[in-house]
């Protein structure tokens, strides 16, 4: 079942002195419970690309349809809440809220989908036992590895049950052992839950795990493989 | 409640920077607390001091008195209007005066003066001039040509106690008259323009000096049992003398002491406006470098779905948290000076001179009221709300993707 659509989608910064296409006419799309990675070189357009399917950016033309909404079509308040309701993040870095714990920061966005108080904290303490984390779920991002902290963050994107989970360079400041459980946890939640991962990524281990792997190279598909 | 949650945590964030703009707005609250205090119980002071000893709460005069202070404008019916304001539920005391302009003559010198013919059980009910008698007694039973001076007047006329000295002034018909009195008691008000002018004789003596019936007054003073009650109690008794007599209010009758009083909370409230204002920089200040500091994380917090109104939110609380904890230190700090220098006073007797030539207190005792400190809240608020804005824009201007992409 298709849960993205991507028509003929362009992003041109022109504020630089000579425009920029980042994204220049894409086609795709994502199935439901699909686990992608998309790579290029740096510059190649993978962080524009995932911004615009996250309704981040809007794009300069072109279309993005999630779950049969072309979200260029909503007002930026209705993106701010259709990200809300639909979309899960992990950035690569300042994914946290340092001045909340663990158990706060996934608690937070439930908070912001008006989830009542006793739902959220049940769900916030089962996400994280789902990363690993139930030992940690008081301490605040500052007492947490990067590793751990990428979990909360995966945890928290879980957490509003999203339709899909964009996440940008998520092991790019890990190391090894991080990454790896990084991964396993979230291969895991795609195998067990179905839920759809799409990755940017410069690096091996995440492709390794990817099972849709799409190369994207001045703003276009260069290749778009399925494994 | 997880966004003020975390606004509170905010502030602290940067413990030395937040604890730098609170103590700012401590100080500053503490100043601006203080010297308004500090007015207003000047101000106060100057007031009950006029009110207990100089003018009463409410005078009653002859309309015509008021243009043309002769003494041929009386009241010739005292006894009926004292007895009738007497009754009033809001009256302390009434007193009547026979008010007339002479000349004071020792054998050195001589000066023009105001005799107040008052009764002395009718007067110790309205001023409390007989407890600023600092030689002697406010009159004695024994002799009725005694006379009440200031201890200015009595080291000008070079006399003391038992001192005899010469009065001269108009009678009823308006001829000049002289009569002697002795000097039966010396007093010291706060108000040395009240002291240089202002005598005491006897009325009922006065009375016959002059041929006036004895019901006859040129002022009747009311004392009442509370100023808060002031415009009911003149109403009332207006509506009990009738138009034929002029009654004002101690507001009416010194309009500048009036208008201090009104316009000294106006005052306070700028005082405090502009000591605000000016704090409000600092803290509009700390919250754009806290803002820029956490650029990124608010483009997270934007992008995972936070929305502007509630960024608002959370900015608000963050400058409301700020800005109302240096206030609650600084109005906790001020309250407690205010109220160890309300008890203990501020000495100011190096300046006695100065302060008592126009009506002042030399010792200052700091006071302030509820309404104040419904005006800090107010401000506080308002200085809050203006201190976020520029914060609030700069942080909802963001794209969410733009900051997160920036390294």
């Amino acid at each position: 079942m298709k849960i993205i659509e991507i028509k003929n989608l362009h992003k041109i910064y022109t504020e630089t002195a000579v425009p920029v296409k980042a994204v220049n006419g894409i086609d795709l799309s994502f199935d439901q419970g699909e686990f992608t990675a998309i790579v290029g070189p740096s510059g190649s357009g993978k962080t524009t690309f995932l911004n615009l399917i996250g309704g981040l950016d809007k794009p300069t033309d072109g279309e993005v349809i999630i779950d049969g909404i072309n979200i260029g079509s909503l007002s930026s308040k209705q993106v701010i809440d259709f990200r809300l309701r639909n979309i899960g993040f992990v950035f690569q870095a300042y994914n946290l809220i340092p001045v909340l714990t663990a158990k706060e920061n996934v608690e937070f966005i439930m908070q912001l989908q008006n989830q009542n108080k006793k739902e959220r904290e049940e769900r916030a303490i089962e996400m994280l036992k789902a990363v690993g984390l139930e030992e940690r779920i008081n301490n605040r991002p500052a007492k947490l590895s990067g590793g751990e902290q990428q979990r909360v963050a995966v945890a928290r994107a879980l957490a509003s049950k999203p339709k899909f989970i964009l996440a940008d360079e998520p092991t790019a400041n890990l190391d090894s052992v991080s990454t790896s459980n990084l991964l396993d946890i979230m291969q895991e939640l795609n195998k067990k839950e179905n839920i759809t991962f799409i990755f940017s990524t410069h690096d091996q281990r995440v492709v390794d795990k990817a099972r849709r792997i799409i190369t994207i190279d001045d703003g276009k598909v260069k290749s778009d493989v399925k494994i | 409640m997880e966004i003020v949650k975390i606004a509170w945590r905010n502030i602290w964030r940067n413990k030395a920077r937040s604890l730098v703009i609170l103590i700012s707005v401590c100080i500053g609250m503490v100043g601006g607390i203080f010297a308004t205090a500090a007015m207003i119980g000047m101000m106060n002071q100057r007031v009950d001091n006029a009110i207990e000893t100089e003018i009463s709460h409410i005078q009653l005069h002859n309309p015509k008195f008021i243009d043309n202070q002769e003494q041929e404008f009386y009241i010739d019916t005292t006894d009926e209007i004292v007895n009738k304001i007497a009754q009033s539920e809001y009256v302390s005391g009434v007193s009547r005066r026979l008010k007339i302009t002479a000349m004071i003559s020792s054998a050195e010198t001589a000066a023009g003066v105001v005799i107040n013919g008052v009764i002395p059980s009718e007067e110790k009910n309205v001023s409390d001039l007989h407890t600023r008698i600092v030689e002697g007694d406010f009159f004695t039973e024994n002799k009725s040509n005694e006379i009440v001076i200031s201890q200015n007047m009595a080291e000008k006329l070079k006399l003391d106690i038992k001192s005899k000295l010469v009065l001269t002034f108009q009678d009823a018909n308006g001829d000049i008259i002289s009569d002697s009195y002795k000097i039966c008691g010396i007093y010291r008000t706060k108000n040395q323009m009240f002291d240089e002018m202002q005598i005491f004789v006897k009325m009922d003596h006065l009375n016959k000096i002059c041929g006036y019936d004895e019901n006859v007054a040129q002022e009747i003073a009311v004392l009442l049992k509370n100023n808060e009650q002031l415009t009911e109690a003149a109403t009332e008794i207006k509506a009990l003398v009738g138009k034929d007599i002029s009654v004002r209010t101690w507001k009416e009758i010194s309009p500048d002491l009036g208008m201090m009083t009104d316009m000294m909370a106006q005052y306070s409230g700028y005082i405090l406006f502009i000591i605000l204002m000016a704090l409000a920089f600092g803290i509009i200040n700390t919250m754009l470098m806290a803002i820029l500091e956490r650029k990124k994380e608010l483009g997270m917090m934007m992008a995972i779905g936070m929305n502007k109104s509630k960024i608002r939110i959370m900015i608000v609380w963050e400058t409301v948290f700020l800005t109302f904890t240096g206030t609650i230190m600084g109005v906790i700090i001020a309250q407690v000076l205010v109220s160890y220098f309300g008890r203990t006073g501020i000495d100011l007797t190096m300046y006695a001179e100065g302060f008592e030539s126009i009506g002042y207190d030399a010792v200052l005792y700091p006071a302030l009221n509820l309404e104040f400190y419904v005006q800090v809240v107010v401000l506080t608020v308002f200085t809050a709300l203006f201190s976020a804005i520029f914060p609030i824009r700069r942080a909802i201007k963001m794209n969410p993707a733009e900051v997160l992409r920036t390294e």
